[in-house]
């Protein structure tokens, strides 16, 4: 189809895409869906949440959706990537940003993606121990994460594998390397 | 050489020249400072003029908590801004701080900066958050009354 050889075309580029909503392995509404028009209506937004599902498939685990617009849910290290991945292309979500937080005994790195067309914000959320405090980095699939995930190995210490450009963003050039002002309980030097 | 130092205040006290710094503000008191020079305030007419270096300066307009990156460039930009100079501290940020002050990033509020290069730094505190136009142009007249 004329779409997707244009995809695949632009796929080449450093930003590639065309919102994939109106590929033909979509579900039933995908006579309704062309690219680039709204549709925010409910169903829609059901049939988009059920593609992604199918898509994830077991990769996924712990959905919730505390609001009509919004999933969370939790994959695993290993799988990051590739569902990050599937989410920017397969899907045709745009990245909006990506929260680190210290949970405790984990650090946890959520990212969060919007398909601006149905109105839906899809919450990816990957866990690591703190022993280890590492994570795959998405910024080969989504360049756009580069900073983010610079800012959050300076802030909460997560260290991001294949990131190409792994140095410090925004703490200044003489703060102590190995302290983390986001974390729980991060010593302050005053006090 | 007291009347050219006489006449450098008068130049100062008519017509003084701004260079504005931000030293990490959420740029709120930027977009207020921004409004001074828009016709409705239009601080021009009081002979204000917003300058592109430091060197031109008779004023600088500190908004922002001061981080521990922009510290000590604040202080070279004191030291490179020409005797006499009003450091005019814009907002609660600039003051003490605001509620940033318990911040990892905080690295002192501007006039202890200010004065650990020059204890008789002339510092104007002009509160608010950010502090209303009409509120910026009154602080920096009282301040100029006084010299």
């Amino acid at each position: 189809m004329n779409t997707d050889q244009v995809k695949k075309e632009k796929n080449n580029s450093v930003y590639p895409r065309l919102p994939a909503i109106a590929s033909a392995a979509a579900g039933p509404s995908a006579a309704r869906f062309k690219a680039g028009t709204t549709m925010r209506t409910q169903s829609a937004l059901e049939d988009v949440i059920e593609r992604l599902k199918g898509l994830l498939g077991d990769r996924s685990a712990g959905w919730k959706r505390p609001l009509p617009g919004r999933v969370y849910f939790t994959v695993r290290r290993e799988d990051a990537r590739e569902v990050g991945r599937m989410i920017f292309e397969d899907i045709g979500a745009r990245f909006v940003t990506a929260s680190g937080s210290d949970l405790g005994e984990e650090l946890e790195a959520l990212y969060h993606f919007s398909l601006d067309a149905v109105g839906l914000v899809v919450n990816m959320r990957v866990r690591t121990p703190k022993a280890e405090a590492t994570l795959p980095s998405l910024t080969p699939v989504v360049p756009a994460a580069e900073w983010i995930e610079r800012e959050m190995r300076d802030l909460v210490g997560i260290t991001f594998e294949g990131h190409p450009r792994p140095e410090r963003l925004i703490l200044s050039d003489d703060w102590p390397e190995g302290v983390y002002p986001l974390r729980k309980g991060a010593a302050d030097e005053r006090g | 050489m007291a009347v050219l130092d006489k006449l450098k205040l008068w130049g100062l006290k008519k017509s003084p020249w701004v260079y504005h710094v931000n030293t990490g503000a959420c740029n709120n008191c930027d977009i207020e400072v921004l409004e001074l020079l828009t016709p409705r305030f239009d601080v021009e007419r009081l002979g204000v003029l917003l300058v592109p270096s430091p060197r031109h300066a008779d004023a600088l307009l500190v908004t922002g908590i001061c981080t521990r990156q922009i510290r000590p460039r604040l202080q070279e930009i004191y030291r490179q801004t020409p005797k006499p100079c009003l450091v005019v501290c814009l907002g609660a940020c600039a003051l003490s701080g605001g509620i940033f002050h318990d911040a990892w990033h905080f690295a002192g509020p501007v006039d202890e900066v200010i004065r650990e290069v020059d204890p008789d730094a002339m510092i104007v505190y002009i509160p608010g958050c950010p502090p209303k136009p009409e509120a910026m142009i009154a602080g920096i007249a009282k301040a100029l009354a006084q010299l």
